[in-house]
């Protein structure tokens, strides 16, 4: 009996807390002091579930997809993206693991996944990581310490967290309406995000916004978010988080090139240039060469 | 030796089985079908599925509309290799690219019999107008484990495609037999 209490105990004490229910979080938002808006998100929500659209530009080519947000905090996230019929087509995961933050990014039409792990200050060069880097950052903690006013109406934010170098907010009635977010500073316009929240859904315990627009202009790729349904500090699969037990077993045709017609027009990213442009911090290892590693 | 005493039998069941499925899917052809959908995404370790619904027309030759109304109003169309998607009446064209095969995913539903269909996938039945299909191309199983199909066994027109995927994930589309077999409007 008391074995089960106290197993009840643990489970109550692990359990997420959510906020007060509120009728409308978004009017007593607007009562609140601008530091309370940045930071109350930081102790109101510990998991997030989001099912969301986004419009993708890279380059000249857009791309609209259904996809799939979930947030654990304090530093792991998780994107998918669906194809027409529901195939995913894009898989990310990133995790904060000590000072590093360790990132998978699975395309099953294009071959092998990408495996990166960024220190502090790195982001990865790669496009189809860029964006779900991004998210990552954006959803670290963003009152490590007290936002301090600077220049231009913004409040400069502990950038530490989201691995940056500097990273600034303002913010409106209901909450942080930009977020601009610099990995190197000093460093030329590309280490720069910028980002926009709107539509608040004061349905929620905390008004999340519901539509993101994000510019990373010159790395070349923009997104539009807009999202459809949401859930605060749900239960979520602690496995969903897991970056190499959680990776497909060793396929015997893992690496090769696609050979069906239709999976030639789907692999047609040049991948050299990719790891051209990668610095030479960034460590990348194939996925079946790490998984290999770890049968040994 | 379940293996030494099931192998025999299993080629002659799977040929039995891809020509059973060839034709059905002869038999139906390639005729208009307007038909509502219901998508739904179980994404490994999710409790709840993602759920669309919407409408499906399909017109000879490799005309698709994929309408879905919710959550969000959006249309994808394929007409041949080319694909426009977007909000309704905004669509624009998608590059192959960005497509990830949809156009041939989609017709792929309607139009005959697929080239090859027994040499590119391993075909087993479990049941009148029910069939799985196995990718022999290793690259494609990379992708896909199994392509599960429910078809009418009188008209051969589909009434559910379950997509397994290699990461766990499962993509189900029922199509509702209502308006199954009436022609697209114009």
């Amino acid at each position: 009996m008391l074995a089960a209490c106290a197993a009840l105990i643990a489970c109550a004490a692990r359990a997420p807390q959510p906020p007060a229910p509120s009728r409308s979080s978004c009017a007593a938002f607007e009562s609140a002091p601008p530091a309370e808006r940045i930071c109350r998100e930081d102790g109101g929500i510990e998991t997030l579930q989001a099912r969301f659209r986004a419009d993708v530009t890279i380059g000249d080519e857009s791309r609209s997809s259904e996809g799939v947000l979930l947030v654990r905090r304090p530093g792991a996230l998780r994107v998918k993206l669906f194809g027409i019929g529901g195939m995913t087509v894009h898989d990310a995961l990133w995790v904060a693991e000590g000072s590093s933050v360790r990132g998978v990014v699975r395309r099953p039409f294009d071959g092998e996944p990408l495996v990166l792990e960024l220190r502090p200050g790195e982001r990865p060069t790669e496009p189809e990581a860029g964006l779900s880097f991004a998210l990552w950052a954006l959803w670290r903690e963003r009152c490590a310490r007290t936002p301090r006013a600077g220049a231009d109406g913004w409040l400069d934010l502990d950038p530490a967290s989201a691995h940056a170098a500097v990273r600034q907010v303002r913010v409106g009635a209901t909450g942080v309406e930009a977020e601009r977010v610099v990995w190197q500073e000093g460093a030329p316009a590309s280490e720069v995000i910028r980002v926009h929240y709107a539509v608040r859904d004061c349905s929620l315990a905390l008004p999340l916004p519901t539509s993101i627009e994000m510019v990373a202009s010159p790395q070349g790729w923009r997104a539009s978010v807009r999202i459809l349904e949401q859930k605060l500090n749900l239960e979520l699969d602690e496995n969903l988080f897991v970056t190499s037990e959680g990776a497909p077993p060793p396929h015997p045709g893992r690496g090769k090139a696609a050979t069906s017609p239709l999976l030639r027009s789907l692999s047609a990213r040049p991948r050299a240039s990719r790891a051209e442009s990668s610095p030479p911090s960034l460590r990348r290892r194939k996925l079946a060469r790490r998984a290999r590693g770890r049968a040994k | 030796m379940v293996a030494a005493e099931t192998s025999p039998s299993a080629p002659a069941k799977t040929s039995s089985a891809a020509t059973e499925l060839t034709a059905l899917l002869a038999r139906r052809g390639s005729k208009p079908f307007v038909a509502r959908f219901r998508q739904t995404k179980h994404v490994a370790l999710l409790r709840e599925p993602l759920v669309s619904t919407g409408r499906m027309s399909f017109e000879p030759p490799e005309r698709v509309r994929w309408e879905v109304e919710a959550p969000e109003p959006f249309v994808v169309e394929a007409d041949g290799a080319k694909l426009r998607a977007g909000p309704p009446g905004k669509l624009a064209d998608v590059s192959e690219m960005a497509s990830f095969g949809t156009p041939g995913a989609l017709t792929g539903l309607f139009t005959g019999v697929p080239e090859d269909l027994a040499g590119s996938f391993d075909v087993t039945s479990s049941g009148a107008g029910r069939f799985r299909l196995v990718p022999r191309d290793p690259a494609l199983l990379r992708i896909l484990v199994a392509i599960d199909l429910d078809l009418d066994p009188e008209t051969g027109v589909p009434r559910r495609v379950v997509l397994n995927e290699a990461g766990g994930d499962r993509a189900e589309i029922e199509i509702s037999r209502e308006g199954a077999t009436a022609p697209a409007p114009g």
